[in-house]
């Protein structure tokens, strides 16, 4: 009995000590064995159920990662758009106060002549002028925001649809050996 | 589409207001480059600075408006430029003007009169 049972035991150590080959893998062997391995046919990959066996998912921690990028760049795209909106708004503002209607409502107060050399006069020319520069700064920077924005939304969709369509492989020990958890959300 | 509409809009205004600024000040009286528009220039005669007079607000490069401005070049043929309108509002005291046929520029009626017998 104690025999048999050192026999198996050998047994499963020289089966520990063989080499685990891949199909298609070739093993050196000490005594001239090569050219028979060379003769040996070289087996191809079946996959289970006609698969591809492609990568499913990839990384998920590598995905996460771009997922956040991809929501900060949205943000940021979007405080960009409000920046410029905000700026945009203030170039209305500047433009309504160096509107023509407040230098014809000058030249009334004043006899239907503008006044010479009048700071009044002077901050409404000033007012126009600057609202040109800030309105159409702020116009670009809206613009460049909402792109930003719907470019990184789009993505950040994408990613999101690809993560909820990932599978999910995990294995953990139980009390009566292993438990193989496989899960496809989609 | 409505966002693309709203900015058109606004650099459509922008550049409307900047214009039509530029309209209302042109021929507007002034002292300093300040009271006109960036793309005007304060066209003031040295006559007229002398005279405590303001100058006229016109286009860069112009100078001054011929034959309405004193010190001005001007044309006794030609009735746009023969002095006797000013270029600034009538609301503004300037002083009456004739061309020199001479010096072919406007000067003070007075002066003109009492140069001649």
């Amino acid at each position: 009995m104690s025999r048999q049972r050192s026999r198996a035991r050998r047994a499963l150590a020289a089966a520990a000590v063989l080499p685990l080959l891949l199909p298609g893998e070739v093993a050196a062997q000490p005594g001239g064995d090569a050219e028979l391995a060379a003769e040996a046919p070289v087996l191809e990959w079946t996959h289970e159920g006609g698969g591809t066996g492609g990568r499913t998912g990839g990384d998920p921690h590598a995905m996460n990662k771009k997922i956040r990028r991809a929501g900060a760049t949205t943000i940021a795209g979007a405080s960009l758009a409000i920046a410029g909106g905000v700026t945009a708004i203030a170039g209305g503002v500047l433009g309504y106060l160096g509107s023509p209607g407040r230098l014809k409502q000058l030249k009334q107060d004043n006899d239907y002549v503008l006044p010479v050399d009048d700071p009044k006069r002077q901050q409404i020319i000033a007012n126009a002028r600057m609202a040109t520069f800030v309105l159409a700064s702020g116009v670009s920077v809206l613009v460049v925001g909402v792109i930003i924005t719907a470019v990184a939304r789009s993505r950040l969709k994408k990613l999101r649809e690809q993560r909820r369509t990932s599978m999910a492989f995990g294995a953990a020990p139980t009390r009566g050996g292993a438990a193989l958890h496989w899960e496809v959300r989609f | 589409m409505r966002r693309t509409r709203f900015i058109h809009t606004a650099l459509v205004s922008a550049a409307l207001a900047g214009c039509s600024l530029a309209d209302e000040l042109d021929g507007e009286p002034c002292a300093v480059e300040e009271d006109c528009w960036h793309t005007q220039e304060c066209g003031r005669t040295a006559e007229e600075e002398q005279l405590a007079l303001p100058g006229v607000c016109v286009s860069k490069g112009t100078g001054c408006v011929p034959g309405r401005q004193l010190g001005c070049a001007c044309d006794p043929l030609d009735y746009d430029r023969d002095c006797l309108m000013a270029a600034l509002p009538v609301a503004i005291d300037y002083p009456a003007m004739i061309c020199d046929e001479v010096r072919r520029v406007c000067v003070l009626e007075s002066d003109e009169s009492g140069v001649q017998p």
